[in-house]
């Protein structure tokens, strides 16, 4: 990758921010819950579990309390039951699993259409489903889902609901082919399409050339209605032929330098994705090693690196005396103190002992600033630390509007830290419902209209991450509004109506008449 | 009882009489740990032989050759993948080095001494009372116990760089595991490497001659390598007879070009002020402006091709482009000169030095010794995010140039002539072995 140009920051929004007038500035603050975890949870194993270590994120009782799955590698994965008061500090209790060893990570989403949320569990050898019965107890799937978990070792997912179809299509990314004897370098495994067959799973089609992927996301990136899919891989094992790919998935075909997808190498190991210039179109932050690029989305279908004067790279650490490059995992999208800007959480750590990359590399809280660069405050807000961090969640684990942090380690405990910003804006929060097989409106696109005008726009994914996935409401900050409007694009790609809403409060959403939307205010 | 210097100056009736230099103290038997003979005779072997390498082709001595003044002869090496000695040392081509190696390849002379507290040109490896073990090292809390000195430790890392000893990707096992980031344990590249050494019965049998833990049934690690490897550099490369300790020990002046060269070192110069001690170096780090030449610090996941000196260690911008002092010692025999050699002419190394960052907007490659090579990234490119030469002038501006005179430049270069000692000129105080238990080639 060419280095971006160092050059002053021009987005248009950075003045927009600066005559919208938002409380910035708001001093973020964590406070370590860690003690409050009723287990001592890390990710373990040898080498097939240096990377991985995701944590899942979803609601598997109806309590609007998020639940949090943290996968263990060799050691046990753990499910810890959000015992939180709406508002409160954040408690958790251990919940049941069934026996699941090697795994790599988690995503929530609701399978087969019966608005409980089920769990995707990755693994290295089958991967699991694991079908939510509604009071965080999980079965088996059932024989007639025709579900093959495939012997592979999973470090990647992602899924969408294809136009005209009532079950889901997943996509399982795979690393290093460990039985291929000239491995492990230039072994990376194929990945895996599992497509819809009435209700039940076709059998699945191998997604070739596999380059090792360690993140995905389907995403209508381009903001045509049609989702492609993004994967990111790690060059680490490909070594030499392979590269950043994009798929699109009808017909079935990876993007081609001709119809623009550049030939892009990174050591990728998660993705998040935002629209944060303010044009509905979704910036990619690909984590690697040394720099972590952000990408701004020009349209068109043409991504181009930010300059290094937003601040986003994270190529170092920021702290502490080891100037080595730092190493990329999960990253996320979120604003943490509500000032309606989005923030960038990247966890950080050494694979294990690669005497090239720090080896105390603090994870990230990159804070958006009024001139639209990134400013770093992971530090001053003590959620800074040098684990192996891999896997992590940003979200509002208590109802009190502010992102909260879970952050998985490889070797070292989970941390939970509780937001506690003093003077955060004002917020809402949105649970999209839709009837039917995509009960939870996977590939909705939420737009919210601020008083001076500034839209949010946010897509509702399953994938992305360092293998952890989320399926909680969708957060908005308000700043100092205190009123919005919001519309919303439905997966059929119908658009709701502009619908007035009050900040600071938890809805569930779904469509209405024609195009009204219908809004539950959620107790 | 010898005379002390300043008394030898006022007998001789040098220059001295009017502003005689007090020497540094010299170094003693006390400056050196003492190692068993043997276990001297085993580091040997093993620093000859390249067994500890990947892919077999490359020994410590390859780089750090007494031909060559303990270094290599070439402003930056060509290590795994390279074959021959020196400015002859070619690329295979069966076997293609990646690149060069970012950094002039250290002198070894006196690196055993006790005094030698700061390893590698950016101190990666170091001692340091703020760690708990006393140590850092590029593991940090990862690091194995069991080294015996911090130049063993130092002996621990050439043998993971893929550029230097360990070979790339999946070439052997040793690189395939630094490569997937298992350095320590059962399963790590060191226990790939003592396994090596473990299947050949000469080693084995030495390693129990010298090691009674081992002789009792521990099987060899690494540490063990590491520091026999350490004893042999501590005694075979102790460079401390030059006419300069003489001078030290008050047994012999220096002769008059020299000793006006002292003066000026350690006067207006101010050589003496970072060049300090019997080992000529200070152990701390100094951005002296040295064009940046080769590939650079950085990994290939890095796309700039700078190197930042200390900075990529301490994470502390006020190191960038600093360098630790190197030693002196020898310092005539173990050109190129710089931290990327940038200059094969001391004379030139030196005008640049005194008036740090001043060779800069003229440098070309003419002045250095680089053997033809394919490499991915132009041997020189000052550019911002490349070379970054803007940015070491500018962290070179803080260093204040001193103003010589061509007599006076010459009268420095005899003073650095009188660090040079017979010893180093043989290549060390033993001989080069006839063959080692590998049974594979040795570096002549």
């Amino acid at each position: 990758m060419p280095p971006p140009p160092r050059r002053h920051l021009t987005l248009p929004l950075a003045l927009a921010a600066l005559a919208a007038g938002q409380p910035v500035g708001a001093e973020v603050s964590f406070a370590d819950r860690a003690a409050a975890l009723p287990v001592q949870h890390s990710y373990e194993g040898d080498w097939n579990h240096y990377v991985g270590g995701g944590v899942a994120v979803f609601d598997c009782n109806g309590d609007d309390l998020p639940e949090l799955f943290a996968a263990g590698g060799a050691a046990p994965a753990h499910l810890l039951l959000n015992t939180s008061k709406p508002g409160g500090e954040l408690t958790f209790a251990e919940g049941q699993l069934p026996p699941l060893d090697g795994t790599t990570g988690a995503y929530p989403m609701d399978i087969d259409g019966d608005d409980l949320l089920d769990l995707v569990v990755l693994r290295d050898g089958t991967n699991a489903l694991l079908r939510g019965t509604g009071d965080c107890k999980f079965t088996p799937p059932p024989a007639e889902w025709h579900f093959d978990g495939g012997q592979e070792w999973t470090t990647a997912f992602t899924a969408t609901f294809e136009p005209g179809e009532s079950w889901p299509t997943l996509v399982f990314g795979n690393y290093v082919d460990r039985t291929n004897p000239d491995g492990p370098f230039e072994a990376c495994d194929r990945n895996f399409l599992h497509r819809p067959d009435g209700r039940a799973f076709a059998p699945r089609v191998a997604l070739e050339p596999g380059f090792c992927a360690l993140s995905m996301l389907i995403s209508d990136w381009q903001r045509n209605g049609t989702p492609d899919l993004r994967i990111s891989n790690d060059r680490q094992y490909y070594v030499r032929a392979g590269r950043e790919q994009m798929w699109h998935l009808r017909p079935l075909a990876e993007y081609t330098e001709a119809e623009g997808w550049p030939t892009l190498r990174l050591w990728g190991m998660g993705i998040a994705s935002r629209d944060i210039t303010g044009d509905g179109l979704p910036e990619v932050v690909l984590t690697s090693m040394g720099d972590q690029p952000l990408q701004i989305n020009q349209g068109g279908g043409v991504m181009k690196n930010a300059p290094y004067s937003m601040g986003s790279y994270a190529t170092t650490p920021y702290s502490g005396d080891d100037g080595r490059p730092s190493t990329g995992w999960h990253a996320q999208f979120g604003d943490v103190n509500n000032d309606g800007w989005d923030d960038l959480f990247i966890a950080k750590g050494n694979v294990e002992q690669m005497p090239s990359n720090a080896i105390h590399d603090p994870n990230n809280l990159l804070i958006r600033q009024p001139d639209g660069s990134f400013a770093e405050k992971g530090g001053v807000t003590g959620i800074g630390t040098t684990e192996r961090s891999r896997g992590a969640g940003l979200a509002d684990l208590n109802r009190d509007g502010k992102l909260d942090l879970v952050v998985v380690n490889r070797r070292a405990p989970l941390e939970l830290w509780q937001n506690t910003t003093a003077d955060a804006g004002h917020w809402i929060a949105l649970d999209l419902r839709t009837p039917g097989a995509n009960s939870r409106a996977i590939g909705a696109i939420v737009e919210l209209r601020l008083p001076d005008g500034r839209v949010l726009t946010q897509e509702n994914t399953v994938g992305g991450g360092h293998v952890s996935g989320q399926a909680v409401p969708l957060h908005f900050g308000l700043g100092a509004a205190q009123t919005a409007e919001l519309r919303v694009i439905w997966p059929d790609a119908t658009a709701s109506d502009w619908t007035p809403v009050t900040a600071d409060r938890l809805y569930r959403l779904s469509p209405g008449q024609g195009a009204a939307l219908t809004l539950t205010e959620r107790p | 009882m010898p005379l002390r210097p300043a008394l030898l100056s006022l007998a001789l009736g040098t220059a001295a009489l009017a502003d005689p230099v007090a020497p540094p103290a010299p170094l003693t038997d006390a400056d050196f740990p003492a190692f068993p003979t043997e276990e001297v005779e085993l580091g040997r072997l093993l620093f000859w032989d390249a067994e500890l390498s990947g892919n077999r082709n490359i020994a410590c001595a390859s780089c750090h050759h007494p031909r060559f003044g303990t270094s290599d002869g070439l402003s930056l090496g060509m290590g795994e993948g390279g074959i021959g000695l020196g400015p002859d040392r070619r690329a295979n081509p069966d076997n293609l080095p990646e690149q060069r190696i970012p950094r002039n390849a250290p002198a070894l002379w006196n690196v055993g001494a006790r005094g030698f507290t700061v390893m590698f040109a950016d101190g990666r490896i170091e001692q340091d009372a703020t760690r708990p073990s006393g140590f850092r090292t590029p593991l940090e809390d990862e690091m194995v116990s069991g080294f015996a000195s911090l130049l063993s430790a130092q002996t621990m890392f050439p043998v993971l760089s893929n550029d230097e000893m360990a070979g790339h990707y999946e070439e052997n096992e040793i690189s395939t595991l630094v490569r997937q980031g298992r350095i320590t344990g059962d399963h790590g590249a060191w226990a790939a490497i003592a396994a090596r050494i473990s299947a050949l019965p000469a080693y084995v049998d030495r390693f129990r001659a010298v090691y009674p833990e081992i002789a009792a049934g521990r099987p060899i690690a690494f540490t063990d390598i590491s520091n026999a490897v350490a004893a042999y550099m501590t005694f075979d490369f102790r460079s401390d007879t030059a006419p300069v300790d003489a001078w030290m020990r008050g047994e012999a002046p220096l002769a008059p070009d020299a000793m006006a060269g002292a003066e000026l070192f350690y006067g207006k110069a101010g050589c003496g002020t970072c060049h300090s001690g019997a080992l000529f170096t200070d152990m701390k780090f100094h951005a002296m402006g040295d064009p940046q030449i080769g590939p650079g610090k950085a990994e290939r996941f890095e796309s700039h091709q700078h190197d930042t000196g200390r900075m990529r260690v301490s994470n502390n911008p006020d190191d960038a482009y600093a360098f630790r002092t190197p030693s002196l010692r020898n310092v005539t025999l173990t050109g190129p000169w710089g931290h990327a050699g940038a200059f094969a002419s001391l004379p030139d190394y030196l005008r640049q030095h005194i008036a740090p960052g001043s060779a800069i907007a003229g440098y070309t490659l003419e002045a250095a010794l680089l053997p033809a090579m394919k490499t991915g990234k132009p041997d020189l490119n000052p550019a911002d995010g490349a070379g970054d030469f803007a940015a070491i002038t500018a962290a070179a501006s803080r260093t204040p140039a001193v103003a010589l005179s061509d007599s006076e430049l010459a009268q420095i270069l005899a003073f650095l002539q009188s660090l040079e000692d017979p010893v180093a000129r043989a290549g060390g105080r033993m001989p080069i072995p006839d063959s080692v238990p590998s049974g594979l080639p040795v570096d002549r």
